[in-house]
């Protein structure tokens, strides 16, 4: 049993740092690389975690050789418009000034009903509406209707907006950040009295964050508040 | 880029690793397979006392590197060659001939088969 605990936590890790060597990218967004990627290495770590008899090099090397190949290969990704349609293939356009382009369903294997779904899901009920709609290399269909389709933007009907800043979280669970309260350009003082203003304390503070233009949030502990 | 060399540095590692560990098992599995070889010979003479002493050589240098076999070898092969040197244990204080000299070709044949499976040839590749 203790055996079967140690290989797991040894794979289990270097996993973990297999994924985190290939970047953060939600699943759902994935290129075909990155997806076969996935599959394999999880699969090539559960063999050697349930089977005692296989050696521990044999779960370890083929998952950083995966790993190896996959860097080389976003590399060269990265450099070659080649080996990037090799490897990721290219976008491909489905609905043009509103015509379904037939031969491209085809050749992307996009059924009509896949087609509907994915439009639906973009709040597109008629084709007709849409000047092009895009399949793109990770899956995802880009759908962009006519401009007299689209809903304003705050530009488009000329609607004054507030600026917008990215709040920074001050206290979490009752811990303070010092370096985002310095990243805010504010000191211990600043935050005693805000607390204070809310007669509250820094254990009491589930969150709690500033913005730029001293826009203030804050969430206490507890359900009752 | 930088993980591009990352990965390049990752597989080249391997890559030496690979030819080590072959190297290494290769030069590891000699010294047993040569006194299991003379220990068949002697057992065949019913030279009791040079096969014990070849037998415990091999058992001594087979059960040296122990770790590293287990790390990239099939822990159910090992455990069928450490039954075999068990066994051979047996078949030696009986003191039968036949049996001994079979016992230590059969043990040779297991370990070359284990190091067989180690190199890197088409066979093994396909």
């Amino acid at each position: 049993m203790i055996l079967s605990y140690v290989r797991t936590i040894i794979l289990y890790l270097a996993l973990i740092i297999s994924v985190r060597l290939m970047g953060k990218r939600q699943v759902g967004q994935m290129e075909p690389s990155e997806f076969v990627v996935t599959m394999l290495v999880a699969n090539l770590a559960s063999i050697p975690m349930q089977d005692e008899g296989i050696p521990l090099f044999s779960g370890l090397v083929p998952i950083l050789t995966v790993l190896g190949v996959e860097l080389v290969l976003a590399g060269l990704t990265l450099k070659s418009i080649f080996v990037r349609r090799l490897l990721c293939g290219k976008p491909v356009i489905l609905i043009e000034n509103g015509n379904i382009l037939q031969s491209n369903l085809r050749k992307t294997r996009v059924t009509m009903d896949e087609l509907a779904g994915h439009l639906r899901e973009k709040d597109v009920l008629d084709i007709s509406s849409v000047q092009f709609a895009i399949l793109e290399t990770n899956g995802n269909l880009s759908v962009f209707p006519y401009p007299k389709e689209r809903p304003a933007t705050a530009a488009e009907a000329g609607i004054q907006t507030k600026k917008q800043y990215m709040p920074i979280t001050i206290i979490e669970d009752g811990y303070v950040s010092k370096e985002n309260l310095q990243e805010a350009g504010k000191d211990a003082a600043w935050l005693d009295r805000v607390l204070a203003q809310r007669k509250t304390s820094r254990k009491e503070t589930l969150l709690l964050t500033v913005d730029k233009s001293d826009h203030i949030m804050w969430i206490p502990r507890g359900d009752g508040a | 880029m930088k993980r591009s060399w990352l990965g390049l540095g990752i597989l080249a590692a391997l890559l030496v690793l690979g030819f080590w560990v072959q190297h290494y098992s290769q030069s590891l599995h000699k010294p047993v397979v040569d006194a299991l070889k003379k220990a068949q010979t002697a057992a065949a003479e019913e030279d009791w006392e040079q096969t014990e002493k070849l037998v415990k050589q091999a058992e001594k240098h087979w059960h040296s590197a122990m770790n590293i076999r287990s790390a990239v070898c099939d822990h159910d092969y090992l455990e069928q060659i450490n039954e075999g040197f068990a066994s051979l244990k047996v078949w030696r204080h009986a003191k039968d001939p036949a049996a001994t000299a079979a016992l230590c070709a059969e043990l040779v044949s297991r370990i070359e088969a284990l190091e067989e499976a180690q190199k890197l040839s088409l066979r093994n590749v396909l």
